[in-house]
């Protein structure tokens, strides 16, 4: 059977087994689904093909432990989900000292809506670092990965309902620091 | 699906809603559902600007670039996946995608370039250094990839590259570090330094195989000592696309084949090098 054809568990075992081109399937497979995450999460493109690059390096080094109990394209997305928050760490230890343009003065490499797309993307990153941990996992691996409540359940070792009532909370958190506060705006609430 | 809905449901429904995914009388029950309801409006408001826009997709490039990383950051060479696999399990190396008699010649270089390393401790077990905290992307490739035995490569990521950078590359990258402990000696030098090239230009894209080809050719003739193709790669310098090649040389005259030089062209010209680097290679 050709590798495209073969499933991720089936192409992990013969990566496992020797097979480097099974490898190279999984990452073409996958990588775009991961650059879109990580994009999402670091809001660089930079930032985020390096994180793809680590999940993948993730992948090559720990293939072999792999114990099969979730699909491996959400065990993928939970590596890419770490190794994206490992890039952010890091860039904001040392951030890089180039660019920036003065305040008022408009780069001349960017038009103005590619900017404006840009800040919101750094914006949604820089809110989603502020939402607790476990929401962020839940909403980053649901609403972006796909991963149904159920798996994210069974992986995460948490309810069901925790899980929903996770990325419920998640949603709104992002909603709250990303819109500015107007009175009588909703902050808490009990399902 | 009734008008009425509570907040678990439509919770539920938000990201079919977002997307556009659900039938029309289940969305006009969100939609009823979140007109009066400020807490699940806000969610949904948090949802969509998560998930607003088209996924970014990876340029071919960026592809290349991502499995090239990989490979470099795990100790191995970086190989395209074969159209129509030659075996099952088995992984084409870089000499299989030339013209049988280059592939040869190229064949002849590996072996020796292996026979001289049996015992050296390459690092073909997968365990590759951890990247850095501090230091460039470059960095990391590089000291993680030291040690393999890669014969001449064109590298296929684009760099960013500074003056220390080019340095880095004549002294660490991993192919030049091969083509050097493959030819010890400077005696054959002559004889190899074509199929090198060859080999290089047939790695190359399409669009940049000639300015490889002529750059190389160019630099082999005003060499005044023994030469040898290792590595090219394009990225940009002081602001300019360039294309970047190192060479092992003597770095010594008369002596072995233990130095580098490296020669920065602008795209599509081989005259006078942007910039140039040279020195010994570091001992093995």
């Amino acid at each position: 059977m050709a590798r495209e054809e073969l499933d991720d568990h089936a192409l992990l075992r013969r990566f496992v087994a020797g097979d480097e081109d099974a490898f190279v399937a999984l990452v073409r497979r996958h990588e775009d689904r991961i650059f879109a995450l990580a994009f999402r999460v670091t809001g660089d493109r930079e930032d985020a093909l390096e994180a793809t690059q680590e999940t993948f390096v993730s992948l090559f080094r720990r293939a072999a432990s792999f114990k099969g109990e979730a699909e491996v394209g959400t065990w993928l997305f939970r590596i890419g989900i770490n190794a994206s928050r490992d890039v952010l760490r890091r860039r904001r230890r040392h951030p890089p000292a180039e660019e920036a343009p003065e305040e008022g003065v408009e780069d001349p490499r960017f038009p103005a809506r590619v900017e404006e797309n840009a800040v919101r993307r750094l914006d949604i990153a820089r809110a989603l670092e502020k939402v607790p941990p476990e929401y962020r996992e839940a909403v980053v691996m649901h609403d972006l990965g796909g991963v149904p409540y159920e798996e994210i359940a069974r992986l995460t070792g948490v309810a069901l309902g925790t899980v929903k009532s996770r990325i419920s909370r998640g949603r709104r958190l992002l909603a709250q620091l990303l819109e500015p506060p107007s009175p009588g705006a909703p902050s808490k609430r009990t399902r | 699906m009734t008008e009425k809905m509570d907040h678990p449901t439509c919770s539920e429904l938000l990201g079919r809603h977002v997307r556009g995914e659900l039938d029309e009388p289940t969305d006009r029950a969100v939609r009823a559902h979140l007109a009066g309801c400020p807490e699940c409006e806000q969610e949904r408001r948090g949802l969509a600007a998560l998930v607003a826009g088209a996924p970014p997709r990876l340029s071919p490039d960026e592809r290349d670039a991502l499995l090239e990383g990989v490979w470099d950051a795990v100790g191995r060479r970086p190989e395209p996946m074969p159209a129509s696999p030659p075996q099952p399990g088995r992984t084409r190396r870089w000499f299989e995608r030339l013209s049988p008699a280059l592939a040869a010649a190229a064949l002849v270089l590996v072996v020796v370039g292996v026979s001289s390393l049996v015992g050296g401790g390459g690092d073909e077990g997968g365990g590759g250094s951890a990247a850095r905290e501090k230091g460039t992307r470059l960095d990391r490739r590089l000291d993680a990839g030291v040690g393999s035995t890669d014969g001449p490569r064109f590298k296929r990521a684009e760099t960013a590259f500074s003056a220390v950078d080019l340095v880095r590359l004549g002294r660490r990258e991993p192919a030049v570090a091969g083509v050097a402990e493959a030819n010890p000696s400077t005696a054959a030098a002559r004889e190899t330094a074509a199929g090198l090239l060859a080999a290089l230009v047939s790695q190359a894209p399409p669009e940049v195989a000639d300015q490889v080809r002529d750059c190389g050719r160019a630099t082999l003739e005003a060499a005044t000592g023994p030469t040898l193709p290792a590595l090219a790669q394009r990225g940009t310098f002081e602001d300019r696309r360039v294309l970047v090649m190192v060479f092992v040389t003597d770095g010594e005259p008369g002596g072995r084949l233990d130095g580098y030089a490296v020669r920065v062209w602008a795209e599509g010209t081989c005259d006078v090098p942007l910039h140039t680097a040279s020195g010994l290679l570091p001992s093995p």
